[in-house]
């Protein structure tokens, strides 16, 4: 940091860049954190972590033992070890205890996108609750028919405020908090749904993954989802191939395509043909960007072809997602043990091959990238590995849960990880901080105070 | 109470970021546009060199600019519109205008490219990573509906659109994940928007590759500079040469067809780059030194070998590229510098004339354009006419009748003559005559009189003469025996003091002079002045003005009435002005406030300006006084030293001063009162820390100086001690190897009556990311040297040293800890550690008041804390827990006065402490540079000074 803040100084790094590496190097030294503890009153697995999108401050957590829990990430409620160890402990804890606690576990607690008002919780015992925060009452409950496995609320939308859930039934529901009632149902999934997730780049997109293998993307506005994603159907690399520049010339195709001029054309080659395959309408699909309106897309849903309709994206369930947050990939995990990268736009599998090695099958998980959209975060087993998006290497592992780690929460503001686990426990994950000087410090401290209870400094 | 502050530019930004050459103004007018941050500057070329011809203030930071008869330019905020200029009107149309933003992707970090395509077929921008937009024209050159075409390549380092192509086609250099660096091209084909492979691409380039520069036809291609290597790289051909090691920052072309090409790098040398061909083959490259420069930001090559140095670290140039090289090998002559402030890394305010008005005293520049500058406000003269006068002794300008609005003599006195000028039909100044006056003796006053009469005053008589037939009307004579010894007049009164404390008050009347009264004073009178005060015009008041001081012998006395507030201003014979409030019903004096304007007798002038009054000071330090806010506000002029000045406004030379300097008289006009005055102190060296001690009256400064001698940079640290009058070194403590100064504090201890500067250093050892290790340095200013008094080791680099109830305050990489001054047995001194607090990330800056501190972190916004004195420990009252949006940029340079001010007026929540100084403050003076402002503006050079007061 020392060279950046120097740069920074007169100019020659630029402020974007500057954010940027600080942000890196911090994230690069992150390791469990020894001056930060969050003390988990949960009784139960941890399944749902999100700080909040407006102060970054509040940790809002959701447990097996139908509690829910939010801590002050930062400022600590007390000092321990001479006031370098920072405990935070829970400042709301709401439990079947509460008049309108949740009778069985919740899978998914995450906060109203605008404020800290309000936050959403939902429960196998098949309830969305809408709670106010500053009360701890239910200000709008939903009934869903099956147990929830996961709600999600965009957070640009400003023209709506509809809670997409999955749950054990094969519809999707929007929930209205504006109205109380379900505002759509999206079928198209077999299936239930284990996770949604909101577009970031436009209010209407929803993105949803089903216990039937198939992502699907929805336009809330419009009957159907518009696209399954195809894990068949891929691209090597950030974008569809390029046009040929004999196919531009009209030359005949056939003979530029064998002769590729490197290694890299000759392996994309196969795969154009493949995409010819779908016919038009794959390409049609493929030139569908979040903003541009296509009169091909009206044409294509809600009548899409059988062949597409029944792709999937992963063997199995589809078990986390996450939308980059240049809103133009997205990162799927599968109880396959697979995890993809999609690019959005021409909804192609990147065939990037991220090295996992198992990933927990029975229960939905939660992903979590960095602002730069470089690294994602996913819960392996009993660690967290970070891998490169782009290259798919494990660039970190955080070992430290001695359960299943169900989910995590990167807070890109002040870089840190959250984790929760079956074990029951949230760790910290920070930036290493030298501390050596002030342990000493306190160490001394502590033999002085062991001898004489007096606290002399020596 | 307000919450508000009133931030105002005093100096527009002066950070040349980019610049163009074209026919903006004029198919046959050559014009050089200048974006200097938020302005654009369009300069027309003329024989007699740049003209400026409009300055554009844009809200927004300028990201590119492009010129081909429109401009087109792009905002760091993703703003565009395209220029084009209204001959008629003589005026900046806007013909298109935009948005090109995107709700997806991610900002680039290399910066924004914006560029042409060379047959104006499109705009290409990269805004965000992955994606490239294009903004196509039509037949008629209007722009189309924009659209992004996905950009395989992450890390783009440059895209350049080339020459010759059939379809436009971009090059991009680009960085892989593995850090090699390739170029690429692509045609984008705008019917299916989208990119088609590109005829050629070149893997594996320099390291350092970071700049493309296309190749116009016949040639076409593109070069590529590297560190290392200069590639000239086309379908066809591939040409290498290696280049002494330098990182090339700006380029410009010279020819039309593209052969030579003038290359500035990081060191601020500029070299010539030739491709050398055989009609349309290339067949070599030829690179050639010429000389020196600022460190170029831009480059743009104007016409017959004359060049525009755009910089950002240093003065912008315009230079001449000769033929030969000079004396020193250098084919470089600069023939114009443009002031530039920034990057301005740190400064302080100091009062060196002690005049009440503020200098800042800037760190500017870096590397080897590193420099100080100080920055107050000074009155300029445009000088309009100079005539060669020795020996000036007082000067007066008469008008031909009463009611004539324009002065027409310019009555000059000598020792032992004096001489009448006045303009003639030509509007030159000749020599004329006044019948009536008497020009064999010195003047000792003129004036103009009622009913067109003119009055001078000698030492012998004064003369009333008529303005019409210039003869003599009346004439008042000494009595024997006394001269008169200074004199003042008004149109109807006339006053003058003999030798022997007589004072005569004579009335002017249809020519006659009548002696009214007659005074006889205790001493000589040295100064006089009349002037009707009050509603009744006729009564007069008269202040006498004995020696006020022993020690000086010559006393002058003026008088101003701004608005509603006299005062009365008396210079003395050593350079101090003495100031008074008049009250006008009593002409009781109050308030007496004594200024040192100089070190020479001042003569003090009365002239108006854009309606309001202002005195001229005369002296060796010629200073305008004016008076706002119910203030008297003292500005330096720009000239070395004037004896004499009077207002004279001629019809030739409207609101004109006319001003006796050293041998000579000028004739100009005079600037707006309050223009910033801005002075350089090239250092050689980049200067990254400066406090003021005024006890001893030196500056010291933490600087940096790069030594290219050799192969590797090696960078060399001192701490300077300069004296504050001459700006010189007087001395130099180096700092270790490694050791970098990182904050600089003139302070006292207590129970210690010397002053020491206190300096924070940082060992940046190579091998470490982070400093480890850090120095407190105590000195002390004896015999204009600097003594090493103390020194303290630190676990990190000191970022910020205070002084803190007599105690030292450091900012230690995440720490804050407090240092007491000690006096050990052996009677030696040092710093003693008390307590510390910690709990930051990396503590910046720090600011203290009574036992209050305000910590500005890298990532934690600020805190407050206060320090206890019975616990002898500091604890943490409130912070900003909403983290200013992870933009740790905003607090680099920030120098906050009174933090706590801020924290009190911003969204506390409630569940934070409440700070209980809310009423304590009374002015708030917050200097800021612009980074803390605007984050986004990066080096920014426009000066932000806010001084707001806030009843409290």
């Amino acid at each position: 940091m020392w060279k950046e803040i120097g740069d920074r100084e007169f100019g020659k790094l630029r402020p974007n860049l500057f954010t940027n590496r600080i942000r890196s190097t911090r994230l690069s030294s992150l390791q469990l954190s020894n001056y930060k503890d969050i003390v988990s009153p949960h009784r139960g697995s941890v399944n749902s972590l999100q700080v909040d999108l407006t102060e970054g401050r509040y940790l809002l957590s959701g447990a097996s033992d139908a509690s829910v829990a939010i801590y002050d990430v930062q400022r600590a409620t007390n000092y321990e070890g001479g006031g370098l160890l920072a405990k935070h402990k829970s400042i709301i804890n709401i439990d079947k205890q509460h008049d309108h606690g949740h009778k069985y576990a919740i899978s998914s607690a995450i906060w109203y996108p605008i404020d800290t008002g309000l936050f959403i919780t939902g429960s196998y015992d098949h309830h969305i609750n809408v709670w106010d925060t500053n009360t701890t009452q239910v200000v709008v409950n939903f009934k869903m028919p099956g147990k929830v496995y996961r709600t999600a609320m965009s957070s640009l939308a400003t023209s709506h405020m509809l809670i997409a859930a999955g749950t054990e039934d094969v519809q999707v529901r929007l929930c209205d908090i504006a109205s109380g009632a379900f505002a759509h149902t999206l079928s198209g999934h077999r299936d239930g749904v284990m996770t949604a997730e909101w577009s970031t780049s436009n209010e209407w997109v929803l993105i949803t993954g089903g216990c039937d293998g198939a992502i699907r993307f929805w336009d809330i506005r419009r009957a159907g989802c518009f696209r399954v994603l195809n894990q068949s159907h891929s691209q090597l690399g950030r974008r569809p191939p390029l046009l040929e520049r004999a196919a531009m010339n009209k030359v005949s195709s056939s003979k530029s395509s064998s002769a590729g001029q490197s290694s890299s054309v000759k392996a994309r080659a196969p795969q154009r043909k493949m995409a010819h395959g779908n016919g038009s309408k794959q390409s049609a699909v493929s030139k569908i960007p979040s903003q541009v309106k296509s009169s091909a897309r009206q044409r294509l849903h809600p009548g899409m072809l059988s062949s597409q309709d029944h792709a999937t994206a992963h063997y199995g369930a589809v078990i986390g997602l996450k939308v980059t947050e240049d809103g133009m990939y997205l990162l799927s995990a599968g109880s396959d043990s697979r995890l993809r990268l999609w690019d959005i736009e021409s909804g192609c599998n990147t065939l990037v091959n991220f090295e996992t090695v198992r990933l927990q099958t029975g229960k939905a998980i939660q992903l979590a990238t960095t602002q730069d959209s470089a690294l994602v975060f996913v819960p392996c087993m009993t660690s967290v590995k970070v891998f490169d998006v782009w290259s798919g290497k494990t660039v970190l592992s955080f070992r430290g849960h001695y359960e299943h780690v169900n989910c995590c929460w990167y807070s890109s503001q002040d870089q840190e990880l959250y984790t929760g686990g079956n074990d029951r426990k949230i760790l910290v994950w920070s930036p290493t901080k030298f501390v050596s000087d002030e342990l000493d410090e306190w160490i001394k401290r502590g033999k002085a105070s062991a001898l004489d209870q007096d606290n002399w400094s020596d | 109470m307000s919450i508000w502050n009133y931030v105002v530019t005093a100096h527009k930004p002066t950070n040349v970021t980019h610049s163009c050459v074209g026919n903006f103004t004029g198919p046959q007018e050559l014009n050089l546009i200048i974006a200097k941050c938020t302005r654009i500057e369009i300069h027309l070329l003329t024989p007699q060199g740049l003209q400026p011809m409009l300055d554009v203030p844009i809200y927004g930071r300028i990201g590119n600019g492009e010129a081909q008869d429109l401009l087109f330019i792009a905002t760091e905020r993703y703003k565009f519109c395209v220029l084009q200029w209204d001959s008629e009107a003589a005026e900046v149309i806007t013909r298109a205008m935009g948005d090109v933003s995107d709700r997806i992707g991610r900002p680039t970090d290399n910066g924004q490219i914006g560029i042409i395509d060379p047959d104006c077929r499109l705009i290409g921008l990269h805004l965000y990573d992955g994606l490239f937009k294009v903004i196509p024209f039509d037949n008629k050159g209007q722009l189309k509906e924009a659209f992004n075409i996905r950009l395989e390549e992450l890390q783009v380092l440059d895209i350049k659109f080339l020459y010759g192509c059939p379809r436009p086609t971009i090059v991009v250099l680009y960085q892989d994940n593995k850090d090699a660096r390739h170029v690429k091209t692509y045609e984008v084909a705008l019917k299916d928007k989208d990119f088609v492979e590109g005829p050629w691409s070149q893997n594996n380039l320099d390291n350092g590759a970071a700049l493309l520069i296309p190749v116009p036809p016949p040639l076409c291609g593109v070069l590529i500079i590297g560190e290392d290597t200069i590639v000239y790289c086309s379908a066809s051909a591939f040409k290498v040469i290696p280049i002494r090691p330098s990182i090339t920052r700006a380029y410009g072309r010279v020819d039309a067809d593209g052969s030579r090409y003038l290359l500035g790098d990081h060191a601020g040398l500029l070299h010539l780059l030739v491709i050398i061909h055989e009609k349309e083959k290339v067949t070599g490259l030829k690179i050639e030194l010429l000389g020196e420069t600022s460190i170029a930001s831009t480059i743009s090559y104007l016409d017959n070998a004359f060049v525009y140095v755009g910089s950002s670290y240093g003065d912008s140039q315009l230079i001449k590229l000769n033929l030969q090289p000079d004396t020193k090998g250098s084919y470089v002559e600069v023939l114009e510098k443009y002031v530039n402030l920034g990057p301005i890394v740190d400064f302080c305010v100091v009062d060196l004339e002690r005049q009440g008005q503020g200098q800042v005293v800037t760190c500017s520049g870096a590397y080897k354009d590193g420099s100080l500058r100080i920055v107050r406000n000074g009155i300029g003269i445009n000088e309009q006419a100079s005539v060669e006068l020795q020996g000036i002794k007082g000067m007066w300008s008469l008008r031909a009748a009463t009611d004539d609005p324009y002065d027409t003599f310019l009555v000059v006195s000598f020792i032992s003559e004096t001489r009448i000028l006045a303009m003639n039909l030509e509007d030159e100044l000749e020599e004329t005559e006044i019948e009536g006056f008497c020009s064999q003796v010195q003047t000792l006053f003129c004036h103009d009189a009622v009913y067109n009469q003119l009055v001078q005053v000698t030492s012998s008589s004064v003369r009333l003469v008529s303005s019409t037939s210039r003869e003599l009307q009346n004439e008042w004579k000494a009595p024997a025996g006394y001269s008169v010894n200074v004199a003042t007049a008004n149109a109807t009164q006339v006053l003058l003091a003999t030798g022997g404390g007589h004072l005569v008050y004579l009335e002017i009347g249809d020519g006659i002079l009548t002696e009214v009264k007659h005074a006889q004073l205790e001493y000589d009178i040295s100064c006089l002045d009349i002037n009707p005060i009050g509603e009744n015009p006729n009564c007069s008041q008269i202040f006498s003005l004995p020696d006020l001081n022993l020690i000086t012998k010559e006393n002058l006395g003026g008088e101003i009435i701004p608005r509603s507030i006299s005062y009365l201003l008396c210079a003395l014979g050593d350079g101090h002005l003495l100031n008074f409030l008049l009250n006008m019903s009593t002409g009781e004096l109050t308030d007496r406030k004594k200024v040192s304007l100089g070190t020479q007798p001042i003569t003090l002038r009365t002239f108006s300006s854009k309606n309001t009054t202002h005195v001229f000071a005369a002296s060796d330090r010629p200073t305008v006084i004016y008076s706002s806010n119910k203030k008297l506000l003292y500005s330096n002029v720009n000239l070395k030293e004037v004896s004499h000045m009077c207002p004279f406004n001629s019809a030739a030379f409207p609101d004109s001063l006319a001003i006796a300097k050293e041998g000579e008289l000028t004739i100009g006009t005079i600037d707006d009162i309050q223009k910033l005055h801005i002075r350089s102190i090239p250092l050689g060296e980049h200067a990254r820390r400066i406090c003021h001690q005024e006890q001893t009256r030196t500056f010291a400064i933490c600087s940096m100086k790069y030594n290219q001698s050799n192969t590797e940079e090696a960078e060399m640290h001192f701490i300077r001690l300069l004296d504050d009058q001459t700006f010189e070194f007087i001395s130099t403590y180096p700092l270790d190897q490694y050791e970098y100064g990182c904050s600089i504090l003139s302070c006292s201890f207590s129970d210690d009556n010397n002053v020491y500067y206190c300096v924070g250093t940082a060992y940046v050892m190579p091998e470490e990311n982070e400093p480890t290790k850090g120095r407190i340095l105590v000195f002390i200013v004896e015999d204009q040297k600097l003594q090493l008094i103390a020194e303290k080791e630190t676990k990190g680099a000191v970022y910020s040293v205070n002084a803190f109830n007599g105690k030292l305050l450091a900012a230690i990489n995440q720490k804050i800890q407090l240092y007491k001054w000690m006096l050990r047995d052996d009677g030696s001194r040092e710093l003693q550690s008390e307590c510390g607090h910690h709990g930051h990330i990396l503590a910046l800056y720090v600011q203290t008041r009574g036992d209050f501190i305000v910590v500005g972190d890298l990532m934690k916004s600020i805190s407050l804390l206060i320090y206890k004195h019975e616990e002898g420990a500091i604890e943490e009252r409130a912070a900003i827990t909403m983290q200013i949006g992870c933009q740790p940029s905003r607090f680099l340079m920030m120098k906050f006065t009174l933090v706590e001010r801020i924290i009190s007026t911003s969204s506390l929540s409630e569940r934070t402490v409440k700070v209980p100084l809310m009423r304590s403050v009374a002015v708030l003076r917050l200097s800021v540079s612009t980074t803390s402002v605007n984050s986004s503006t990066g080096s920014d050079t426009a000066l932000l000074s806010c001084a707001c007061q806030i009843p409290m």
